[in-house]
């Protein structure tokens, strides 16, 4: 009997099944090799996974969870597959949507030409919580604001392919989308056979040549850190595996010290200078002359030095309001202003409760729409209409009409899904996928990124903090292979 | 190398190596206690929790005394030294050797659900095996660098402590009689020595023979000179050549205490050897942490650490 004997399509566009026992070409050979090992093996081979990921150490911390930090980030062993020709459309998308954020950042907290033309509208940008007035006119390195971004992928209902966010701040993912591979290749082989997947390594590779070139130009061999909060930290485990990747220092910040506007580490052997900080300490914590007095975990005058220009700083301070929720909704005329190009890679529909009619359609829609906090992350702070109680919906309804460019809302996206293993049986998992895009002396998009799965059934929510889990992603090398597969 | 990572790197030898300790001596107690043909009674166990760093305990119970050393977490015990040394390589961890982290962390995990209740003497081999297999990555997969060094600092200056102390008092406790001997023999096996005392002074346990293997051996990696030795050698190749640090005197001020001492004088003053080795080791931490852990007199932060968050920093999941 096939595993998906017992599946139970439910509506929406599945990546792997077009029907009962009829994969999608890309997963046809996948499929079989699938069937053969059968449930007991594969579920034994993901208990191997799981031990794999313990033993490894790579968890992570849902703050509101009484585990702490001790949780194994929630695995798929079924990969998700993406052929050469669709991932190359996605590349080419993903690289035109960050030279236009990239434009934007430098123009709106430089010469505003695209507020003052009025090509967007300039209060809702200017109204941002994430919108840092300190640093206008801040000159950053090259003119790059966004080095490492996370934008969030979603596929439709008709399998197209959506963006859901940009994240362009501290994104979080790129460690689990190695260890996945990591494990994926010692767990299961075999499923590899046949299949010419990209490589995921590289990426390390290329974010330390994307920071080195970062560095202030009199300096010709940089020191690179990456800038923790600290072990307590839920997304720890990427920072120390990305440090060590790279072969730089992992420090925190009463680490280093700031003297005359230069940035230096306390070593054994005194001070030694930084160049540039990988940091994965949001604006506000970064250093308490700054931001918030009483952080703990930055750097007092690291701003100072910043602006000095005597240490680099990736992602730039201010880029959050980028990746404004409200902001979103403008990227495609972002793109069209400064490339004059439409756009490759289309927005959800977003209504902005700052218009007022978008704000009134979204009051009397709440039972069919999502609605998202414009600051938030890590699929906290939504509602979801469509499930929502009607004191919820009261709720959101009263903090709406109270702060109403705080929120904005979209249709509800029939999120594409994948069959998930649970108990050796197979069922559909809504998934989303987060591809890496690191711009610096030239764009790298890595191939794949993470592929977040709502694990719990009947869940939209993929975030590893509200119960998602993550499975590895290949995508297929140019050639035959594309060909083959979907000729077949 | 940052000083943090430096004060996490000397912890992380020092708990290890105290894990290590603690299992071995609780494994020797427990069979001690077997061997002898009367039931031993409270004193035994209240002395051994002494020897365990447990000070001030009145735990006369077997029972009671196994549990506060394995799993106890008011004083050292082996689940919560593993623990620290788990924690304290996590901070470091882009230092040390993928293998070796996972090591450790694999048998935290393995001895905190490990039934050792019903098979103790399975649970405390497994963490010294472990303990073992960690020290054979660490010589073998790791630069002999600063960093190594300071793990062979803080674990060589904890064995000199433990095996000092457990001979110091020890010699106070016995006498150097055929009764005592099965004590003795249990002293060497709390230091791993057995076998090799047998090898290289044969003729049967004695006192004197046990402190000089113990305590004066230079080739001896369980004896204190031997691990004082190590640790100077370990803050000599951190400072080079041209610095003479307060830490770097301060060892050199111990291995001059072993190497100047004989059997006779710490067999008629055991206790005061253990004292005096205790208060050089109390100034050499301070010296440490002033030296190495803490160089830096610029001052952090700007304002005071009153009152001060510690944000869980949102990272974009």
């Amino acid at each position: 009997m096939n595993l998906d004997a017992n599946y139970r399509f439910n509506g929406f566009y599945d990546e792997m099944l077009a029907a009962a026992g009829r994969p999608r070409p890309a997963y046809r050979r996948l499929y079989e090799q699938l069937n053969r090992l059968g449930p007991d093996e594969l579920q034994r081979r993901h208990g191997l996974a799981i031990q794999m990921f313990r033993n490894h150490g790579i968890t992570f911390a849902v703050y509101p969870d009484t585990q702490g930090t001790e949780k194994v980030f929630p695995f798929d062993i079924i990969p998700r597959v993406i052929e050469a020709g669709t991932w190359r459309r996605l590349e080419q998308g993903l690289t035109q949507r960050l030279r236009a954020l990239n434009l934007f950042l430098d123009d709106v907290y430089g010469r505003k030409l695209i507020l003052k033309q009025r090509a967007i509208p300039p209060e809702i940008v200017l109204s941002s919580s994430l919108y840092l007035r300190e640093i206008e006119g801040l000159a950053v390195p090259h003119g790059i604001h966004s080095h490492i971004a996370g934008i969030d992928l979603v596929r439709n209902e008709k399998g197209d392919f959506l963006v859901l966010e940009d994240n362009l701040r501290t994104p979080s993912g790129a460690s689990y989308v190695q260890a996945n591979r990591y494990v994926m290749k010692r767990i299961l082989p075999d499923l590899f056979a046949g299949y010419p997947v990209r490589p995921v390594e590289g990426y390390v590779h290329e974010l330390l040549r994307h920071l080195r070139w970062l560095a202030p130009k009199d300096v010709d061999e940089p020191t690179v850190v990456l800038l923790t909060p600290g072990i307590n930290n839920s997304a720890y485990y990427e920072h120390l595996y990305l440090a060590k990747q790279m072969g730089i220092e992992l420090v925190e910040g009463t680490d280093l010290v700031v003297d005359d506007d230069h940035v230096f580490m306390r070593t054994t052997r005194g001070l030694r200078p930084v160049h540039v900080i990988y940091r994965r300490i949001d604006d506000e914590w970064l250093d308490p002359i700054f931001g918030r007095q009483e952080s703990l975990v930055g750097v007092a005058g690291l701003v100072n030095a910043y602006r000095a220009g005597n240490v680099a700083i990736a992602n730039a301070l201010g880029n959050g309001v980028a990746d404004d929720k409200a902001v979103y909704a403008l990227v495609p005329r972002i793109i069209r202003y400064y490339l004059d190009e439409d756009p490759i890679l289309p927005n959800v529909e977003t209504f902005l409760c700052a218009i007022d009619s978008d704000c009134r359609y979204v009051l009397e829609h709440l039972d069919q729409l999502v609605v998202k906090t414009v600051d938030g992350s890590g699929g906290y702070g939504m509602l979801i209409g469509t499930t929502s109680t009607k004191d919820e919906r009261e709720e959101f309804r009263r903090r709406i009409v109270a702060a109403p460019r705080s929120f904005v809302a979209q249709p509800v996206v029939s999120l594409s899904v994948q069959p998930v293993l649970d108990g050796g049986t197979l069922r559909p998992g809504h998934q989303d996928l987060r591809p890496f895009v690191l711009t610096g002396p030239d764009v790298y998009v890595t191939p794949g990124g993470l592929t977040r799965v709502a694990l719990k059934p009947g869940s939209l929510i993929v975030n590893s903090s509200q119960g998602g889990g993550s499975r590895d992603t290949w995508v297929m090398a140019q050639g035959e292979h594309e060909e083959r597969e979907t000729g077949a | 190398m940052l000083s943090r990572n430096a004060t996490s790197l000397t912890l992380f030898g020092r708990h290890l190596e105290r894990a290590d300790h603690l299992a071995r001596i609780l494994g020797v107690h427990v069979a001690l206690a077997l061997d002898r043909t009367d039931e031993p009674g409270p004193e035994f166990w209240v002395r051994f929790m002494e020897l365990a760093g447990w000070r001030g305990s009145d735990t006369g119970q077997r029972d009671q005394a196994v549990e506060m050393v394995v799993s106890g977490s008011l004083g050292p015990s082996v689940l919560a030294s593993i623990a620290a040394a788990r924690l304290a390589a996590q901070a470091v961890r882009p230092t040390l050797p993928t293998e070796l982290y996972e090591q450790i962390n694999t048998l935290h995990w393995r001895s905190r659900e490990a039934p050792w209740q019903r098979d103790l003497y399975p649970f405390l081999m497994d963490v010294q095996m472990s303990i073992r297999l960690s020290d054979g990555l660490l010589e073998d997969t790791m630069f002999h660098d600063e960093a190594r060094d300071f793990v062979l600092l803080g674990k060589f200056v904890e064995r000199a402590a433990n095996v000092t102390t457990v001979v110091t008092r020890k010699s106070a406790e016995l006498a150097d009689t055929p009764e005592d001997a099965l004590e003795w023999t249990a002293v060497l096996k709390s230091c791993f020595a057995f076998e090799s005392y047998q090898a290289h002074y044969g003729a049967g346990v004695s006192a004197d023979r046990v402190i000089e293997c113990l305590l004066l051996d230079r080739a001896l990696p369980r004896s204190a000179r031997f691990s004082v030795s190590t640790a100077l050698e370990a803050v000599t190749r951190i400072e080079g050549k041209t610095r003479n640090s307060r830490p770097m005197k301060l060892l050199a001020r111990l291995n001059g205490m072993y190497l100047a001492a004989n059997t006779e004088t710490i067999a008629e003053h055991p206790l005061e050897f253990d004292a005096e080795c205790r208060a050089l080791l109390r100034q050499l931490e301070v010296a440490l942490r002033e030296t190495y852990f803490h160089p830096s007199k610029v001052p952090a932060t700007v304002t005071g650490e009153e009152g001060r968050g510690m944000p869980q920093q949102q990272q974009q999941r």
